[in-house]
């Protein structure tokens, strides 16, 4: 039994907004698409990254969960259900980090359905043409599937031995002065993509070997483009044709932690996606850091 | 299906200790309240200036592995589950991850890693989260580690504060230290955990913030440390009390026979020692108006805040270790955990102790 993708939706404004509120109205279209009852969400995972004013704590997921109106009070109104919420970093690989752990708690039976949630903004919450991302909402909601081998089937994971230093995001608390709520430092070197997709050309490289006749059993490719050739550069090398690609990036740019989602979202609204195929979901990050998800129509 | 359990535990704790006195000391306007006095706390350790979050989550973890069986390259899971991500003294971390760091560093090559916020709740979130993936056959094992250099906040606090009623009051409380556990899956019946639950009440989600202030560098934290009070007061006894009904089936079965306590410890979120005292009385106030369970006594309360204030995601860890350390725990003895963060998440993790070496 695999873990199913139930509905997804996105959401993008022509400003930068709070992210908090970009996921909740990603989030209330997902729950609605879905036609279930918000307050059946057990488990709500936020891997965005970038944040306004760079909140640490809480946990950006409990706020939205708030916001959302999410099993607020179980306890004081003897609630049969609740909600756990929490936040899940591992750049645009993050979401499928979560479904690996959503697969886990709904295999186990601890959940029924789970919300992943994501986006990322400037802490500014201002367009700043160095920022390298663009905002997107997403919202992916997660059941187990009742039958055979539906939804994700296989994942892997992997990380370079040495950690690679070409792309690093932070706050320097001894250089922001007064500013630390509206500043953030992203460094990438020059070869940072090149290194990348090398290391992800070797790691999908094994995976579709062992899991997907070495990609001939692959039907769509959705992965993050951290640069407007990423994802065709990748496709190529790996011997799969270009069509089997999810292009976003003309429209979206780079929505970074909501890349993946955004790919399935537009592949689904285009209906592109047929009973049976099988779509290769690839997250690739700093780290480097390269996450692979079978997907099971 | 076996249970899973802690292996094995570390910590580190920076060998600066600030009294309470000093802190205030610092201050231009003092509380209106003692603050010793009101939350117990005396001491707490402070990060050297060369000290981040990075090197006392690291420190921790390897003091994790000198205790454990697992060598580094057999860890299956690393999960970061700090507050404060400070690397390279005073770069506050998002990418990349923390624990993609630490397992490079350990050698943990082949471990699935991930980085978790969960405020004050860190820890117990990968807890959580780890039993799943054991429970669920995708890791046999793994780490779940926290380095906090939470004292940032406290800096912040000694700075600002300039009126006798202030919302960084809390910050004065914290205490910095790196704690981590090895978990897997246990192999006797008799040990290992048999709850855990979590939830979090969102109503009070926005009570507590931990960001950038805007009046220095560094991180501050705001916390309505009253309304805070208030609201857990009047959730977390029935919340408690209630899952200690459900599981009273599990609880009884390692009932001490000497004592005749059902739970013999309990660790809840070191805030502060009143409120913690109170809060168990309040618990088993409550458990005396369940029948199925109105014979439960009070366990023994588990507090090392008096040395080591309030750690934030490691601080049931701290205790844990120091309670260990100072033989007051043993193989065998059964322990409540509570965890109690801004969110507002709350659970109950009970677990009977195995031969945990520190």
């Amino acid at each position: 039994m695999g873990t199913l993708i139930r509905s997804t939706a996105i959401y993008s404004d022509k400003n930068p907004i709070d992210s908090i509120q970009c996921s909740c109205e990603a989030a209330k279209q997902c729950i609605a698409s879905a036609g279930i009852d918000k307050m059946d969400i057990d488990l709500l995972i936020n891997t965005g990254i970038y944040r306004e004013k760079n909140i640490a704590e809480p946990a950006m997921a409990t706020i939205i969960q708030k916001k959302m109106g999410m099993n607020l009070d179980p306890v004081l109104k003897f609630e049969v259900n609740s909600t756990f919420s929490f936040d899940l970093k591992n750049g645009p690989a993050g979401i499928l980090y979560a479904i690996q752990v959503a697969d886990g708690m709904l295999r186990t039976g601890k959940i029924k359905n789970a919300l992943i949630v994501s986006n990322d903004v400037h802490p500014s919450t201002k367009h700043v043409p160095d920022f390298p991302f663009t905002q997107v909402g997403s919202a992916v909601l997660l059941e187990q599937s009742s039958s055979g081998n539906k939804g994700f089937t296989e994942f892997t994971f992997k990380t370079s031995d040495f950690t690679h230093t070409g792309f690093n995001g932070f706050v320097d608390m001894s250089k922001i002065g007064h500013e630390g709520r509206n500043i953030m430092t992203i460094k990438q070197d020059e070869d940072y993509v090149d290194d990348l997709l090398e290391f992800t050309v070797s790691t999908v490289d094994e995976f579709i070997g062992r899991y997907a006749n070495n990609g001939s059993a692959v039907s769509h490719v959705i992965c993050n483009k951290p640069s407007k050739t990423f994802g065709r550069d990748l496709v190529k090398r790996l011997g799969i044709p270009e069509k089997c690609l999810i292009h976003t990036y003309d429209e979206y740019g780079n929505p970074h932690t909501s890349a993946l989602a955004v790919a399935y979202y537009i592949a689904c609204q285009k209906g592109l996606l047929k009973q049976g195929e099988k779509i290769l979901f690839v997250g690739a990050g700093a780290g480097l850091t390269c996450a692979c998800g079978l997907y099971c129509m | 299906m076996s249970k899973s359990r802690f292996e094995s535990i570390g910590c580190y704790m920076p060998e600066k200790i600030v009294t309470s006195k000093e802190l205030l000391d610092k201050m231009k306007t003092k509380p209106l309240f003692d603050l010793e006095d009101i939350t117990g706390i005396k001491n707490r350790r402070y990060r050297s200036e060369t000290e981040d979050s990075y090197q006392l989550g690291l420190a921790a973890a390897k003091d994790c592995l000198s205790h454990s069986g697992y060598k580094a390259s057999e860890i299956e899971a690393v999960i970061w589950t700090s507050i404060t991500s400070f690397k390279n003294v005073s770069e506050f971390q998002f990418e990349p991850s923390m624990s993609l760091h630490i397992k490079n560093e350990l050698g943990a090559n082949k471990a699935l890693n991930f980085d978790i916020s969960n405020a004050c709740a860190g820890m117990l979130t990968g807890v959580y989260i780890l039993d799943n993936l054991m429970r669920a056959g995708i890791v046999k094992n793994g780490l779940v580690l926290s380095g906090e250099c939470i004292t940032h906040v406290a800096d912040t606090a000694v700075k600002e504060i300039t009126e006798p009623i202030d919302d960084q009051f809390a910050s004065l409380t914290v205490g910095d230290s790196g704690t981590a556990v090895m978990m897997d899956q246990s192999t006797n019946e008799e040990e290992g955990f048999e709850i855990i639950e979590f939830l979090t009440f969102a109503e009070c989600a926005e009570l507590c913030f931990g960001m950038p202030s805007t009046q220095n560098p560094g991180i501050a934290m705001y916390a309505k440390a009253v309304d805070l009070h208030a609201e857990s007061v009047k959730r977390v006894p029935p919340f408690l009390s209630r899952i200690l009904e459900k599981y009273e089936h599990l609880i009884c079965k390692y009932k001490n026979t000497n004592t005749k306590k059902p739970i013999d410890y309990v660790i809840p979120h070191q805030t502060a020692l009143k409120v913690m005292i109170a809060g168990v009385k309040d618990v088993f106030n409550h458990v005396k108006k369940i029948d199925r369970i109105k014979d439960f006594e009070l366990p023994e309360l588990l507090a090392y805040i008096q040395e080591f204030g309030n750690t934030s995601s490691t601080s049931h860890f701290v205790v844990l270790y120091h309670a260990l350390k100072d033989k007051i725990l043993k193989p065998g003895n059964t322990v409540l955990m509570v965890p109690h963060a801004s969110g507002i998440s709350i659970g109950a993790f009970f677990f009977r102790l195995g031969k945990l070496k520190v």
